[in-house]
C-alpha cells in the first residue's frame, strides 16, 4: 500500500509537473505550480482519503512540498 | 490615460457593445496612469539572448534567494525575467530606479508595494501561464489578474463542486463536457482574478461569489468578496483567427481576466466609473 508521501508525490505528478527530479521537500512552488494546480492536488486527496481540507489549514506554507501536504495529513488523522 | 503612440482607433475605449478596446502596442515614452486607468503589460519571458546575469542584478535580496532556489533552469530563467520586467515597468509609474523598488507580501502574501513618501499609490498583479506573464498596474484601486493555458484538468468537476456556487455548478451541468471543461476555466479565472485583486486568494468561502459564465459578456461588475464593495472583471480572450483587435487577446491556447476593484476613496460605493484597459508590450530592454 502506497505511503502517504508516495501518494502526494503522484498527484502532485499528475496534476502540477511530471518531472523525476522532484524529492519530498522540493518546493512546489518553485517549479512554477500555480494555484489551480495545487487546488487540484489538494481536492484529489480530499476525495482519496475521504477528508475535508479545512481552509484555515490548506495554507501556502502546507502545501510548499510533499513533505509539508504529508504532515498536513498526518494532523488530519491520515496514515 | 495615454493614449500617445499611432493608433487607428482610441486605446481602451469601449465598443459598441461595451466591451474594452485595447490592442497590445509599444508603450509609449512616458505612461500616465489616472483613476480610470488599469494597464496590462504583456512579458514575454523568453526573450531572445536574455541577459539573466545583469537582470538579477535588479532584482532584490529576496528575490534572488528565491531564484536561486529553482531547481528548474526554464522556471529560473521565468522568475528573473518576470521579476525584472515587472520592476521596469513599476519603474515608469514610480519614476524610482528599478532596482530601488521594494515590495513585500502582506499579512496575506499578496506583494504590495513600499511606498515612498509622496509617491502615487501604484497597486499591480502578476500571473503566468507558460512563457507568458501579464502585469497588471493601477492607481488607487486592487487589481488581480490571472492566466491561464486551455488544458484539461481531470479534476475540474471536484474543484467546481468545493468552490463554485450553487449556480454557477447549475450553469457547467447544462454544458456538453467539451463546453464545460472551457467553461470551468473561465469561471475559475474570472474568480481567481477577483481573489487575487481582493489579496485573500481562492478559499472555499467564495462559493458565495458567482461569476458570469457567458462567453460574450461584456465587463461584468462582481463583489470582490462575499458582502464586500464591487468592482469589475474584465475579460481576456484567446485570440482567434481574425485577430479581433476589439477584444484583449492573449495567445491561443489561453484564456484570462483581470479584475479592478473600485477607487479606494468610495468604498461604500459603487463606482460608476469602469476602468478602461491598456494593454502594452514591455519591450526587451
Amino acid at each position: 500500500m502506497a505511503t502517504v508521501q508516495e501518494t502526494v508525490l503522484e498527484f502532485v505528478r499528475s496534476e502540477v509537473i511530471a518531472d523525476r527530479r522532484i524529492a519530498y521537500d522540493t518546493s512546489l512552488y518553485s517549479l512554477g505550480a500555480n494555484s489551480l494546480e495545487m487546488v487540484a492536488v489538494k481536492t484529489r486527496l480530499e476525495k482519496h482519503y475521504g477528508i475535508r481540507i479545512p481552509d484555515e489549514v490548506a495554507t501556502r506554507e502546507a502545501f510548499e512540498s510533499v513533505d509539508s501536504i504529508s504532515r498536513l495529513l498526518a494532523r488530519l488523522g491520515v496514515r | 490615460m495615454g493614449a500617445d503612440g499611432p493608433a487607428a482607433q482610441p486605446n481602451g475605449a469601449p465598443d459598441s457593445q461595451g466591451r474594452p478596446c485595447a490592442i497590445w502596442r509599444d508603450a509609449p515614452a512616458h505612461v500616465r496612469l489616472d483613476a480610470d486607468g488599469v494597464h496590462l503589460w504583456r512579458i514575454d519571458m523568453n526573450p531572445h539572448r536574455a541577459p539573466l546575469a545583469s537582470m538579477t542584478r535588479l532584482l532584490g535580496e529576496n528575490e534572488r534567494l528565491r531564484a536561486e532556489q529553482v531547481i528548474s533552469q526554464d522556471a529560473r530563467r521565468r522568475f528573473i525575467v518576470s521579476h525584472t520586467a515587472m520592476r521596469q515597468i513599476l519603474s515608469r509609474y514610480l519614476d524610482q530606479p528599478a532596482d530601488e523598488i521594494r515590495y513585500t507580501a502582506d499579512a496575506r502574501g499578496k506583494p504590495v508595494l513600499d511606498r515612498m513618501a509622496g509617491a502615487p499609490d501604484i497597486r499591480f498583479n502578476l500571473s503566468h501561464s507558460g512563457e507568458l506573464a501579464l502585469l497588471a498596474v493601477a492607481l488607487g484601486r486592487d487589481v488581480g489578474v490571472d492566466l491561464e493555458l486551455i488544458r484539461p484538468v481531470s479534476a475540474w468537476r471536484i474543484i467546481a463542486g468545493r468552490y463554485f456556487s450553487a449556480s454557477e455548478n447549475q450553469e457547467l451541468a447544462e454544458l456538453p463536457a467539451e463546453e464545460a471543461a472551457v467553461a470551468f476555466l473561465r469561471c475559475w479565472t474570472r474568480k481567481e482574478a477577483v481573489a487575487k485583486a481582493s489579496g485573500e486568494g481562492i478559499s472555499t468561502r467564495w462559493t458565495g461569489l458567482t461569476v458570469s459564465l457567458e462567453v460574450q459578456a461584456p465587463p461584468s461588475v462582481v463583489a470582490f468578496a462575499p458582502g464586500a464593495c464591487a468592482g469589475m472583471c474584465i475579460t481576456l480572450w484567446p485570440s482567434t483567427q481574425g485577430r479581433d483587435t476589439s477584444l484583449l487577446s492573449v495567445p491561443v491556447g489561453r484564456l484570462g481576466h483581470i479584475a479592478c476593484g473600485t477607487a479606494s476613496d468610495r468604498p461604500s460605493q459603487q463606482s460608476q466609473v469602469r476602468p478602461r484597459p491598456c494593454a502594452w508590450e514591455k519591450d526587451q530592454a
